[in-house]
C-alpha cells in the first residue's frame, strides 16, 4: 500500500504538480497575470453556469430536472471516456519513468494502481471543471439540501472511475499488439482511432437498442422526473448515481450510492485482476521503434532546394503529425468533433431536420451559426497555442538561424490555418446539407469568414505560447496536457461566439452581403495589427526563449 | 549571446565585421552552431532535416549532395540518413548536427560540448575537421569539459570559474602566469581552487 502512495506520488509530481507549483511561482511575481487568468476562469464559469441554468430552468419547469442530473452525467462520462483513451495511452504507455521504476522491488499491480490513480487524479480535474458549477446550481433551483452537495461530491469522486476503466483496457489491449507493428507511431494512431470508433459506435448501438416509441414518450413525459429513466439506459453506473441525487434526502439515496460505490469497486478489482499481466507486456518499449537503416534512395528529388518558407512549413507538419502525441492533441479533436457529431446526427431520427428545412432559413442567422460552430471547433486546435512549447528546449533554435524571427513566427502560425480548413469545410458542407441549403453567397462568406477567424485566432494563440512558453518538459504529453494556456483557446471561441450570437441576433434583418462584408473588414483590419505587432515586436516576443 | 540566443544588456558583438544586434540575419549567416543538446526535431528523416538546415542557408542542390555525401561518409551515417532521427543512437544525432552545421561552409564554427557522445573514430574525424579548419584561417570556437582536448587542440583557451572569466590566453601564457609546469588539468585545478 506504502509503495502504491509512494509511486501514485511520484507519478503525479513528473506528470502534473510540479507544472503547477512552477506556474505558482510564476504568478507570484506578477499579480497581473494571475488576476487575468482567474478573470478568464471567472468567465468560462460563467458561460457554463449560464448555460446549465437555462437547461435546468426549462426542464425544472417541465417537471423533468432530475433529467439534467442524467444528461450532464452521460455527458461526463463520454467525455471522460474520450479523454481517457489519449490520457491512458500517454500515462501508461509514453512517459519515461515506467522504464526507472520496473528495475525496482515492486509488484506490477502496485504500479498498475498507481498510474491508475494519477489518470483518475487527471480526470477530476475535468469531471469538477465541467460539472461541478452546474451542479450547484441545480441544487439551487430545485432548492436541494446540504447533503445534496455532499452526495454530489461524493458521486464526482465515484463515478469516473468506470469510464476511466473502460478507456485503459480498450488502450491496454490494443498497445498489446504494439510490438507486432513494425511504424509504431502509426500504429498508435490507427489503435487511437479504432478504439475511439470503436466508443462511438457502441454507443450509438446503446442509442438504437434503447429508441423510445411515442406513447412511451408522453407516458414518460407526464410522469415527474420519467424522462430520466430513458437516459439512464446508457451507462451501467448513471442510474445508482442520479438516484442517489435525487433521493438524496432519504434511505434510497443511500442505497443507491452503495450500489454505485460496489459496482465501482468491483469493476475496479476485476480490471485490476485482467490487466496486469496485458500492461507490462505492452509498456516496455512501446515508445522505443526497432533501429533499422534506412538509406536515402537517390531520386532526383532527394537535394532538390526549396524556399525556406516551404521547407520551415513542411518541418512544422512533419514534426505534428508523425507524432502520435501531438497529434492526438493538437489536431485530431477538431476533425472528431464534427465526425461525431455527424455520426450521431444521420444515425438519429431525421424529423426534426425535415421540420426546420420546411420553416424560412434567414441566410444571415445561417451564415452567424456556421461560423459560430467553426469558431467552437477552432478551439479544439491546439497546433498554435503549442507551436513554441512543442519544440521545448529546440525551441532556441529559432534564434540562431538566419531567417527573420517575424518570418518564423508567421510559419508557425500556418499549420493551424491550413488545418482548419478542413472541419471549416466539412461544417460547411454538413449545414449545407443538413438544412437542404446550398447557397453559393452563404457558402463563400462562411468560408471567407472562418478562415479569416481561424487566422486571427492563430496569430493571437501564438503570441500566448510565446508570452507564456513551456519548455522544460519531460515528455510531450506535458505540452498539452498540462499547459495552462489551453484556457485561452477556449476564451478566444467564447468571447468570438458571444459575439457572433449578439450579431445573429440583431443583423438578422440585415443583407448577409452587408454583413459578410462588415465582419470580413473588421477581422482583416485585427488581423493587420496582429501582424503589425509581429512586425515590430518579433525580438522582444522570443525573450523567454533561451 | 555570440549567435543571437541571448540579447545583450550593452554593447555589441560582431562577426566578421557584422553586427549580432544590428543586422542579425548577416550575423547569423557566418558562423554554424551546434547547441549541446543533439535530439533536434527527432521525427524528421537524417536526409529531410540536412535539407531542411540547407533550405534556410540557401545552400545549392549540386552543393548540398556533395556535402552531405562527403560529411555522411566521413562520419558513417550515410547509410542511415533514410532513417528518422529519433532512431539514431546520441552520437548519431551528435553527427548529425554537426554535418548539417558544416553545410554552409561557414568561416566561424561555435561548438557547444561537440565530443560528447561522439565514438573514438568520429571523435577524431572531428577534432581533424576542427583543426584543418582553423589551419585555414577559420575560427572554431568550441567549449568543452575534456581538457586534453583543450590543451591538444587549442591556439587559446578561456576559463570560467562559476559563470566568471577568469582566464583567457594562450596555453604558454597560462603556464606562464601561473609558473606551472603540469597540464592543463592540473593547472585549471590550480587556478580554480584558488579562485
Amino acid at each position: 500500500m506504502n509503495n502504491i502512495l509512494l509511486l501514485t506520488k511520484i507519478f503525479l509530481k513528473t506528470s502534473i504538480f510540479r507544472n503547477i507549483s512552477s506556474s505558482n511561482q510564476e504568478n507570484k511575481k506578477n499579480i497581473f497575470k494571475a488576476l487575468g487568468i482567474i478573470l478568464i476562469g471567472i468567465y468560462v464559469v460563467a458561460v457554463f453556469g449560464f448555460l446549465s441554468y437555462q437547461m435546468i430552468d426549462m426542464l425544472n419547469q417541465m417537471n423533468q430536472a432530475s433529467l439534467f442530473l442524467g444528461l450532464w452525467l452521460l455527458s461526463t462520462a463520454v467525455l471522460i471516456l474520450i479523454q481517457a483513451i489519449a490520457s491512458s495511452m500517454n500515462l501508461f504507455y509514453f512517459s519515461k519513468d515506467i522504464e526507472n521504476v520496473l528495475p525496482l522491488p515492486i509488484k506490477p499491480y502496485q504500479i498498475l494502481v498507481a498510474k491508475f490513480n494519477v489518470l483518475l487524479i487527471t480526470e477530476y480535474f475535468t469531471v469538477f471543471m465541467f460539472t461541478l458549477i452546474p451542479f450547484i446550481i441545480y441544487g439551487i433551483v430545485t432548492g436541494a439540501g446540504l447533503l445534496f452537495y455532499l452526495y454530489s461530491v461524493l458521486i464526482l469522486l465515484v463515478f469516473p472511475i468506470i469510464p476511466a476503466l473502460i478507456s485503459c483496457l480498450l488502450v491496454m489491449i490494443f498497445m498489446s499488439f504494439s510490438k507486432f507493428a513494425k511504424n509504431k507511431d502509426m500504429f498508435q494512431i490507427i489503435s487511437m482511432f479504432l478504439i475511439i470508433g470503436f466508443v462511438i459506435i457502441v454507443q450509438l448501438f446503446a442509442q438504437n437498442n434503447t429508441d423510445t416509441s411515442q406513447e412511451e414518450m408522453i407516458h414518460m413525459l407526464t410522469q415527474a422526473n420519467g424522462l430520466v429513466e430513458m437516459v439512464e439506459k446508457y451507462f451501467i453506473t448513471l442510474k445508482p448515481a442520479v438516484d442517489t441525487l435525487v433521493n438524496y434526502s432519504s434511505i434510497a439515496g443511500i442505497i443507491s450510492f452503495g450500489e454505485l460505490l460496489l459496482i465501482s469497486i468491483l469493476l475496479y478489482l476485476l480490471f485490476i485482476a485482467l490487466s496486469q499481466k496485458l500492461y507490462l507486456k505492452g509498456a516496455v518499449g512501446a515508445s522505443i521503434s526497432g533501429k533499422k537503416s534506412k538509406s536515402i534512395k537517390n531520386e532526383k528529388g532527394t537535394y532538390t532546394n526549396k524556399k525556406v518558407w516551404r521547407s520551415y512549413l513542411k518541418k512544422e507538419m512533419i514534426m505534428l503529425f508523425k507524432n502520435p502525441i501531438y497529434f492526438m492533441q493538437c489536431v485530431l479533436p477538431a476533425f472528431l468533433l464534427p465526425v461525431i457529431f455527424a455520426i450521431v446526427f444521420f444515425a438519429g431520427s431525421d424529423e426534426s431536420l425535415k421540420e426546420i428545412t420546411q420553416m424560412a432559413i434567414n441566410p444571415t442567422v445561417v451564415l452567424c451559426v456556421a461560423i459560430g460552430i467553426n469558431t467552437f471547433l477552432l478551439s479544439m486546435i491546439f497546433i498554435s497555442v503549442t507551436a513554441i512549447s512543442r519544440d521545448g528546449q529546440n525551441a532556441v533554435f529559432m534564434k540562431y538561424i538566419p531567417v527573420p524571427l517575424y518570418k518564423q513566427i508567421i510559419y508557425k502560425c500556418l499549420p493551424s490555418i491550413i488545418i482548419s480548413i478542413i472541419p471549416i469545410v466539412f461544417v460547411i458542407v454538413a449545414i449545407s446539407y443538413l438544412l437542404n441549403y446550398y447557397n453559393v453567397l452563404f457558402i463563400i462568406y462562411s468560408l471567407i469568414i472562418s478562415i479569416l477567424i481561424s487566422i486571427l485566432y492563430s496569430y493571437l494563440m501564438i503570441i500566448v505560447d510565446l508570452k507564456r512558453p513551456k519548455l522544460n518538459w519531460d515528455t510531450e504529453y506535458a505540452v498539452v496536457k498540462q499547459n495552462f494556456n489551453m484556457i485561452f483557446c477556449f476564451a478566444f471561441s467564447i468571447a468570438m461566439i458571444i459575439i457572433i450570437c449578439v450579431m445573429g441576433g440583431t443583423l438578422a434583418n440585415f443583407d448577409i452581403n452587408i454583413v459578410a462584408l462588415v465582419s470580413s473588414v473588421v477581422l482583416l483590419f485585427l488581423i493587420y495589427l496582429v501582424d503589425k505587432y509581429f512586425r515590430v515586436k518579433s525580438d522582444r516576443l522570443l525573450d523567454k526563449i533561451t | 549571446m555570440i549567435t543571437g540566443i541571448l540579447n545583450p544588456d550593452e554593447g555589441d558583438i560582431l562577426l566578421d565585421g557584422k553586427s549580432i544586434t544590428k543586422t542579425p540575419m548577416d550575423a547569423k549567416r557566418q558562423f554554424g552552431y551546434v547547441p549541446d543538446n543533439p535530439d533536434m526535431f527527432v521525427r524528421l528523416k537524417g536526409i529531410e532535416y540536412l535539407n531542411f538546415i540547407a533550405d534556410i542557408y540557401q545552400v545549392p542542390s549540386e552543393e548540398r549532395k556533395e556535402k552531405i555525401e562527403q560529411l555522411a561518409k566521413k562520419f558513417e551515417i550515410y547509410d542511415d540518413l533514410g532513417s528518422t532521427i529519433q532512431s539514431y543512437s546520441h552520437g548519431m544525432r551528435q553527427k548529425l548536427i554537426v554535418i548539417s552545421v558544416l553545410l554552409h561552409n561557414p568561416k566561424n564554427w561555435i561548438l557547444d560540448e561537440p565530443m560528447t557522445g561522439l565514438d573514438p573514430k568520429a571523435s577524431f574525424e572531428l577534432k581533424e575537421l576542427m583543426r584543418e579548419h582553423a589551419k585555414n584561417g577559420n575560427t572554431v570556437f568550441f567549449s568543452t569539459h575534456v581538457l586534453e582536448v583543450a590543451e591538444k587542440l587549442c591556439d587559446r583557451v578561456g576559463i570560467i570559474n562559476r559563470g566568471k572569466l577568469i582566464f583567457v590566453g594562450t596555453y604558454e601564457k597560462l603556464k606562464e602566469q601561473f609558473s606551472e609546469d603540469g597540464s592543463l588539468e592540473e593547472l585549471f585545478l590550480e587556478i580554480t581552487e584558488n579562485e
